[in-house]
């Protein structure tokens, strides 16, 4: 049988070794592609150059400035799809008319790319903080909203069932019965979406910002700094990472009813 | 008291299945009603309409000479699965209908305290749903309906999911509860050995559409304790409603 359990818990200890296993073949693999000189050092730097590259790039191109406004923009954007998407979403979740108004146009402007907007973005907000924010909402609200709903309309009918007989009214039902349930998923797709979000901004820093990791890796491309833009890449992983546990940590502490999965 | 009167329900437009026809009876004050019937026939049906989730098709629902329109704490419904409120603690989940009706801070934690004491869950106020056991759960869930203090408890089948023997301490918990609470209690359940464990009287329903078939008076003396199920009366009483029980069976079957 126990090839079957396929989901079956690991200890902490095993959990941070096989992590640390996964980090260290990665390195590997790179160090040695690089070190032979089986790949020129044009396409794929070694890690200590690269290393050194993040050094340089710390203290004299102030690397920290481009971080903190490529997270601004994120941070802004996000923000802004967090207050449209939540409401809306549990709104379409406990209202069918609603749903029946709104799920064309949103299932509409999730297939869009998102970079399709770029080009009419740019005509019409030019190149500033403003257009990636928008373009962060375009592309994040939608998906947002659409995850926000599917949780909420998941909202499992024995405990309405169980409240509606314990005296709530439907307006309890919501805040009493729909939003608790909903919160530990709601916060799970703003992990999920969150990496969307950095993909969009750094999109929009490529193709056109005068700021940001997006416009430090295209500004480094064109001068062949290669390591630069390896180092910006990592620096966006490990940021990413960051967010992801963050937002795992966190829901530990909102939310220690959960059932451990 | 609870009268149900002409009660039909009717599933589907088109072809439609008519699940409860013309089901008549009463539960009076204070009395532990059970019903006993094969599986499917409407039991779960009966106790939704009852406690104003699902409307009839036609007939009426009257308790205390108010008619039923819609779900209301007066009746109160423990259910089959465990719908505690998993983002709320124990304490927090027994005082959940309190806190609707906006009973005070003070008054609401006595009532809350009262009942932990009376389910045996002192020491797990602060649990969540999550760590607790399956009988522990429900004995959470009748706590919480206790609380609201309603004029009748709907029970489906409220210890089916529970293993055999936590179900038997169960049965004995909530006869040791009723005999000094004193509720009106409706039990819904296909088991017939707690069905005359529990009540003063087992209606047992024909199947498809839901009607009665026979009613049964139980009037062993209470506090009623586990031993009961082994005596002899307890014992013929048993068969004598499982053979009727399962004439009904075989008729569906046919």
């Amino acid at each position: 049988m126990k090839q079957y359990l396929f989901n079956k818990q690991l200890s902490r200890g095993q959990h941070l070794l096989l992590a640390f296993f996964g980090i260290i073949l990665l390195i590997s693999i790179w160090s040695a592609l690089s070190f032979s000189g089986l790949v020129k050092p044009l396409f794929l730097p070694t890690p200590l150059t690269v290393f050194n590259s993040t050094i340089r790039l710390f203290l004299d191109f102030n690397l920290l400035g481009d971080i903190l406004i490529s997270l601004y923009r994120i941070f802004l954007g996000f923000l802004l799809s967090v207050i449209i998407s939540i409401p809306l979403g549990i709104y379409l979740g406990v209202n069918k008319k609603a749903e029946a108004f709104f799920d064309p146009l949103i299932s509409f402007a999730r297939y869009i790319p998102t970079s399709a907007f770029v080009p009419l973005l740019i005509l019409w907000l030019g190149i500033g903080d403003l257009q990636k924010v928008i373009l962060l909402l375009i592309g994040v609200a939608p998906y947002l909203t659409l995850l926000i709903f599917d949780i909420v309309s998941n909202t499992q009918k024995e405990y309405i069932e169980a409240a509606y007989t314990l005296g709530a009214k439907p307006k309890d039902i919501i805040t009493k019965i729909v939003i608790p349930q909903s919160l530990p998923g709601i916060w799970d797709s703003m992990r999920i979406v969150m990496g969307v979000g950095w993909t969009i901004v750094l999109l929009a820093e490529i193709v056109a910002a005068t700021s940001g990791l997006g416009y430090l890796i295209i500004t480094s491309q064109r001068f062949l700094q290669t390591a630069n833009v390896i180092a910006a890449i990592f620096i966006i992983g490990l940021i990413g990472l960051f967010t992801d546990l963050l937002f795992k940590f966190t829901a530990k502490k909102f939310f220690p009813w959960q059932e451990k999965i | 008291m609870l009268e149900i009167q002409n009660l039909s329900k009717t599933y589907g437009n088109g072809k439609q299945a008519k699940v409860i026809d013309d089901l008549s009876f009463e539960v009076g004050d204070k009395q532990f009603i059970a019903i006993v019937g094969p599986s499917g026939c409407g039991k779960t049906t009966l106790l939704k309409i009852i406690a104003g989730l699902q409307a009839p098709t036609t007939g009426d629902i009257i308790l205390d000479n108010n008619s039923v329109t819609g779900p209301g704490q007066d009746r109160g419904m423990i259910f089959q699965a465990f719908t505690l409120f998993p983002w709320l603690t124990v304490k927090d989940n027994i005082g959940f209908g309190l806190k609707l009706q906006g009973v005070g801070q003070e008054e609401k934690e006595k009532i809350v305290a009262y009942y932990l004491q009376a389910t045996n869950l002192v020491d797990f106020a602060n649990f969540y749903p999550k760590d607790l056991s399956g009988g522990m759960q429900q004995r959470v869930a009748i706590a919480r309906t206790l609380a609201n203090n309603p004029k009748i408890l709907l029970m489906d089948e409220p210890f089916g999911s529970l293993d055999s023997q936590t179900r038997s301490s169960m049965q004995e918990f909530l006869t040791k509860l009723w005999e000094t609470e004193q509720k009106t209690i409706l039990f819904v359940t296909h088991d017939v050995k707690e069905a005359i464990f529990l009540a003063d009287k087992v209606i047992l329903l024909d199947s498809s559409p839901t009607k009665i078939k026979k009613e049964y008076t139980i009037d062993f003396a209470r506090p009623r304790v586990h031993d009961l199920k082994f005596s002899e009366k307890f014992f013929n009483l048993e068969r004598t409603i499982i053979k009727d029980l399962e004439s009904s069976s075989i008729e569906l079957c046919k």
